[in-house]
């Protein structure tokens, strides 16, 4: 591959896949509230 | 009415989710999208996409399904009254998609037993057209057996799958079928990127393009696709959304969801262009020459480049076309959940009388079309126009119905969001819904009115285009109206607020 071919798909796949595991990362660190504090009004 | 089900756990939803956004357009249309307009440099516009139009509405349908705890009609009903029409449009587009998605999952299915001995021989073309789908010229309604038998299969599998209801049949069958999809389509890319010629693939792949970057088709390109493939703003979500509990982290969840689409359409391009890399080496062209997308790459493109690598090409045949049908039947499930949903919320009925009335209805339409000599006539005009008149025109209106009409409810919307969710919401989501999503959408739709009006629709004579093109979409306008005129069961006028009882 020509170097800016590979240099735009490592920072796609950073970006993406990179998105893909901080966002479960995140998650997993916020499990659903309880339900009894979800808000009455909702 | 018996009480409405959940998912068992966060991960059946999120999994099923992932399943109904990773279709055959991840596979088949994202690299070739990417690929017409910029290459690398098409990701810019791709991840502005994701994130102001994608991503909010996302979010949208999420909370308008969980929140109201129904099927788009219904959910949009105790939303705001005047919006059930909107939502009965949207099933019935998704009843559409669901009746000619079965015929393209059969040829996938069809196909991935034709790579066990690369039946289609010399000419994939020839083969495709004239022996396994009997094209006819004009409409032919002369019934090809095979195709039938296998409409008959597919339709069986998606019953079978629909009849165990949202936990023992959409979310077991995601369960099984997302880690299959992954296992098979990851095989697959690992093989290809080690065939000669895919750098040059990967090369056409990512090489940016940066000067397509001041065409507003780009944009446009990039808005259309990320919409399409996150299986946003025509009901799925909604739907989904609606069997979640109160306590559900919507935007948690729907990051990962929307990410993990968008990896996928990656891993689709680099296993796709390596193969048309391998192809354009092996036949001494350039990849712009052999590069192709949607039915064309999978069951005429594929089956060429196959047939150049001997006994590797069926590993690599069986693989891909076992993906699409793998890809396929979980969007399907999630296609005709829409529908089955929506009609047991309105009306009352039970689970498995709105699966055998609604999928049987449907399947016999499918069943009647389909299995014709003029299969792919019916399937290249119904999409064409179900997508970009259908779809976009729900989607169109069930943003500016909340957002432009009726503003205030857009704050209880993001007060319900931020209360139980992790990423919270504001300004800036309510910014996107009101301007750049609908301005968008609303753009791609008139270039697309346009388009038909001026030019047609793929060369077909004006009877097949009125009947199977316009006169879906007036079959859609005229039965959202009839659907939401219908006499409701009572449960479809009132909310109780999520196991809360509090009427809203």
């Amino acid at each position: 591959m020509n170097g800016t071919a590979l240099m735009i798909m490592l920072i796609a796949l950073v970006a993406i896949w990179g998105g893909l595991i901080l966002s479960i990362i995140h998650l997993v660190k916020h499990p659903d509230i309880d339900m009894d504090k979800v808000p009455s009004d909702h | 009415m018996a009480g409405r089900e959940n998912w068992s756990a966060r991960s059946g939803f999120i999994m099923a989710a992932i399943g109904s956004a990773v279709g055959l357009g991840n596979i088949w249309r994202f690299p070739y999208v990417s690929y017409e307009n910029g290459g690398g440099a098409f990701f810019i516009p791709y991840l502005v996409a994701l994130a102001t139009a994608g991503f909010p509405l996302l979010f949208l349908d999420y909370v308008a399904g969980q929140k109201y705890h129904g099927a788009p009609p219904t959910a949009y009903r105790r939303m705001i009254k005047s919006q059930e029409v909107v939502g009965w449009w949207q099933v019935l587009v998704c009843s559409v998609i669901g009746i000619y998605y079965a015929a393209v999952l059969t040829w996938a299915g069809q196909y991935t037993l034709y790579a066990f001995g690369q039946s289609w021989g010399a000419d994939p073309e020839a083969f495709f057209f004239s022996h396994y789908l009997q094209n006819g010229t004009g409409l032919d309604f002369g019934i090809v057996p095979s195709l039938m038998i296998g409409l008959f299969i597919v339709w069986a599998i998606v019953l079978f799958i629909m009849y165990g209801g949202i936990q023992k049949g959409v979310e077991l069958c995601n369960k099984i079928f997302i880690p299959l999809l992954l296992v098979m389509f990851g095989i697959m890319v690992f093989k290809a990127v080690q065939l000669d010629g895919a750098s040059q693939g990967l090369n056409a792949f990512f090489t940016p393009n940066w000067e397509k970057m001041a065409d507003p088709k780009v944009w446009l390109a990039a808005y259309g696709h990320v919409f399409f493939s996150m299986s946003i703003g025509f009901g799925i979500m909604v739907t989904y959304a609606s069997y979640l509990k109160k306590n559900a982290n919507l935007t948690g969840s729907g990051l990962v969801v929307g990410f993990a689409n968008s990896s996928f359409e990656i891993l689709a391009g680099i296993g796709i262009f390596s193969v048309l890399g391998f192809m354009a080496a092996a036949t001494g062209k350039p990849v712009s020459e052999v590069v192709s997308g949607g039915i064309g790459l999978a069951f005429i493109a594929f089956p060429k480049i196959i047939s150049t690598m001997g006994d590797a090409g069926t590993i690599i045949g069986v693989l891909f076309f076992g993906s699409l049908f793998v890809a396929g039947l979980t969007s399907m499930a999630s296609i005709l959940q829409v529908p089955i949903s929506a009609f047991e919320d309105k009306f009352g009925w039970s689970h498995k009388k709105s699966v055998t009335i609604v999928g049987g209805v449907s399947a016999v339409i499918s069943l009647i079309l389909f299995s014709t000599k003029s299969a792919i006539t019916f399937v290249d005009v119904i999409d064409h126009f179900a997508n970009n008149i259908g779809v976009v025109t729900g989607a169109i209106l069930s943003i500016i119905w909340v957002t432009w009409f009726n503003r205030p409810v857009m704050n209880k919307l993001m007060s319900h969001i931020n209360a139980i969710s992790s990423v919270k919401v504001g300004q800036g989501w309510l910014f996107m819904l009101t301007i750049i999503t609908p301005l968008s959408l609303i753009v791609a739709l008139l270039l697309s009115v346009k388009s038909l009006l001026t030019e047609g629709y793929g060369g077909y004579d004006l009877v097949t285009q009125l009947v199977f093109g316009w006169g879906v979409v007036a079959v859609f306008a005229l039965g959202a109206f009839i659907l939401t005129k219908a006499p409701a069961h009572a449960s479809h006028h009132e909310h109780k607020s999520l196991d809360k009882g509090e009427n809203v």
